[in-house]
């Protein structure tokens, strides 16, 4: 079976108006579908869009398009079906910032959970303000700098165990000396 | 074009198929053996036999003698299984230039997909032998737990041995479609493969054409090898206990042994006692002394609980990872010649609550589902589609020895993460990324896939340039990394250091090189 021009120039627009679906719309079903619809419609676009349907048949141009299409299928199979995911994302694009949120990046959002729950660990305004400028200096690979302004914040707050952690932690990572307490203060947290 | 063949290039033996006239058919050597023994023994001529032969000189000459390549191939020579592999095999095992591993014979090394390729050549000549034609595309099968450094070794194994690779599919994936294809089943299966050196379990759900797998756990360290292990073990025991000679520095006997141990552990599938009694076994200085022991049934499931229930720790995990439990499944499949011990079959029943199918060939099954899938990528009249998923977590290396999690195990491939990376530096002209593929958030607790560098990066402030870098697993689940520079929208050129994978010269001067293959 060899496909016609016009079959490709709608493989190539079909992978151009991606960007503009959200995952309901890639899996061409209703937005709140039930999960049998989900998987059901998974099954269907795969039949249609797996790369193996047009191994070796169509050029590589067309293959990369086909490629990207059924990513989207699944990236969207993938998050739909997560009941964890699947409320937050709904709400995103019924509400305002819809044209930004139609992708949702797990690793990404999971970050910035970390990042939040980071920023969290001082309890002081002072504290808050230098541990944040420790992790991102961690997001800079600059470990010189987080460890100083772990520190700082630990100064701030000489009793939060967390920042005290954090220091050691970055202290050790920069291959800085440690006493013998603070050696068995990181592991016995560390197995915690 | 020719036909497309599925090969099970397996830990102990391998399995060829293809479908002829739309039934998917086990192609026989010229004794009517339906598998063939993954050993390659090297002559003193220079050539080598392949299979049956080759199995026999395990014993005759154990030094050019490799068996269960499988177990090392794509793995770093610093690795438990290479470790344990240098105390069990009598063929020498050596370090590569880039710390992987070769296997010395006679003054020559050889990677350890040219010993694999040494066996697919073989499986190709019994193809072509049986089909009456050349051979030239392939799609040929590998544990679902395998990590991309194993897939890529499998799958450059199979271009040295000139066969077009059309795909590198996960073995119980294929048995899955083998007992599915063309039932139009609506229902959940679980394929439970104990190979000889690997064990997989795979929970699908089949929807008439479609095979979609939901989750997928392994234990490439553990196979049928490791019970024959426990009878050697045995023997060993026994007989330094009744002659006080001990075998376990003598790699000739040890060997013979060992091809006893596999012989004893086949006779207990279909006794529940077995008598050795091997006259002459060693010759010692005082005398020959003979090894004549009993082994029951019952002792031998004893022996090796543990590894049992090892398989059912990754059937736990597998099922946790579904989100789905014992109860939702409607048929368990049994894969892997392992699997024909009694014990498994009835601990299979106990975990599972229900009586495995029994229709398949637990050998052969694998080779079948390759083959369908072969037939399917290159006829479009043939419907099966395989929806398969990532084994194990990609992420690339960060500060402090940790890795972050890119793509999830599990995730259905193909799939592609980008990730945006930047300088830490003025005019910082790369930068390395480390990838790594496992679970744990700890790098020295992961393997390392390879190293990719970002070059050329043009002159700027730190955390100026972002470069956008994807990483695309592919549908042979095979890592592929790209990168652009976001700001020009130009391609940024990257090197790649995967561990484990042979450049292009090094295949076609591995072709060259190859031995000649002797037909028996």
């Amino acid at each position: 079976m060899s496909y016609t021009p016009e079959q490709l120039q709608q493989i190539a627009k079909a992978a151009t108006l991606l960007d503009q679906m959200d995952y309901y719309q890639v899996l061409k079903i209703a937005v709140g579908a039930p999960a049998e619809e989900i998987k059901s419609s998974f099954f269907k676009q795969s039949r249609v869009w797996h790369p193996d349907r047009f191994f070796r048949r169509v050029p590589e141009e067309t293959y990369q398009q086909v490629m990207k299409i059924y990513m989207r299928v699944s990236e969207a199979y993938s998050i739909l079906r997560d009941d964890k995911v699947r409320p937050l994302y709904e709400s995103r694009i019924k509400g305002p910032e819809r044209a930004n949120h139609l992708r949702y990046d797990k690793a990404v959002e999971e970050a910035k959970q970390r990042a939040k729950k980071d920023e969290d660990v001082a309890k002081t305004e002072p504290g808050k303000k230098y541990a944040k400028m420790a992790f991102g200096a961690l997001n800079q690979k600059n470990l010189a700098s987080a460890e100083m302004n772990f520190k700082l914040a630990f100064s701030m707050e000489s009793d939060n165990l967390d920042l005290k952690y954090l220091y050691l932690k970055c202290r050790r990572d920069n291959k800085g000396k440690l006493t013998p307490e603070d050696e068995q203060f990181l592991s016995e947290r560390e197995k915690a | 074009m020719g036909k497309v063949v599925g090969i099970d290039l397996g830990t102990s033996y391998s399995c060829v198929a293809c479908v002829i006239d739309g039934k998917a058919t086990v192609l026989k050597d010229s004794e009517g053996r339906h598998t063939q023994p993954s050993v390659a023994s090297f002559l003193p001529d220079g050539s080598v036999v392949v299979g049956h032969e080759a199995k026999k000189r395990t014993v005759i000459d154990p030094r050019n003698t490799v068996y269960s390549a499988k177990r090392l191939i794509g793995r770093k020579f610093f690795s438990e299984e290479v470790t344990k592999a240098k105390q069990h095999c009598a063929y020498e095992i050596v370090e590569g230039p880039n710390a992987e591993v070769k296997i010395k014979i006679r003054d020559r090394d050889y990677a350890l997909p040219e010993i694999s390729a040494l066996v697919l050549r073989k499986m190709k000549q019994v193809a072509e032998d049986a089909l009456g034609e050349e051979v030239t595309q392939a799609v040929i099968t590998c544990p679902a737990y395998f990590n991309d450094g194993q897939r890529q070794a499998t799958k450059d194994a199979g271009r040295i041995a000139g066969l077009e690779v059309l795909r590198i599919i996960n073995e119980p994936t294929a048995a899955a479609l083998a007992y599915g294809y063309g039932k139009g089943l609506q229902q959940r299966v679980v394929v439970y493969d104990l190979g000889g050196g690997t064990f997989d379990v795979s929970i699908l759900e089949i929807g008439n054409d479609v095979f979609e797998v939901i989750s997928t756990a392994g234990d490439t360290y553990l196979g049928g090898d490791d019970f024959d292990d426990r009878i050697l073990q045995f023997l060993v025991q026994e007989f330094h206990k009744s002659t006080g000679y001990d075998i376990k520095d003598d790699p000739e006997t040890m060997q013979k042994l060992k091809s006893l141990s596999e012989r004893v552990k086949w006779a207990l599938s279909e006794r529940t006692e077995v008598k050795i009694d091997v006259p002459n076994f060693v010759l010692s200085k005082n005398g020959p002394l003979h090894l004549q022991t009993v082994l029951t049934r019952n002792h031998f499931q004893q022996m090796c609980m543990d590894l049992v229930q090892r398989t059912f720790k990754v059937c736990d995990e597998a099922f946790q990872n579904a989100r789905l439990t014992i109860n939702d499944v409607d048929s368990v499949l049994l894969v892997g010649g392992s699997t024909r011990m009694p014990i498994i079959r009835t601990s299979v029943e106990k975990y599972f609550f229900k009586t495995p199918q029994s229709n398949i060939d637990p050998d052969e099954v694998v080779a079948v589902g390759a083959s369908i899938q072969g037939a399917s990528l290159t006829d479009t009249t043939q419907k099966s589609l395989l929806l398969d998923v990532t084994p194990m977590s990609l992420g690339i290396g960060t500060v402090g020895g940790l890795v972050k999690h890119l793509i999830e195990k599990n995730t259905p491939i193909p799939t592609e993460q980008t990730h945006i990376f930047t300088t830490t530096r003025d005019n910082q002209p790369s930068v390395r990324i480390m990838v790594y593929q496992g679970e744990s958030t700890r790098q020295t607790d992961s393997d390392q896939l390879g190293e990719f560098t970002l070059t050329g990066i043009r002159a700027a402030r730190q955390g100026e340039p972002k470069i956008q870098v994807s990483f695309q697993i592919d549908t042979d689940g095979i890592l592929n990394v790209s990168a652009k520079d976001l700001d020009t929208n130009q391609e940024q050129s990257i090197t790649i250091m995967a561990y484990g994978s042979m450049a292009e010269n090094e295949i076609s001067k591995a072709q060259a090189a190859a031995p000649e293959l002797q037909r028996q």
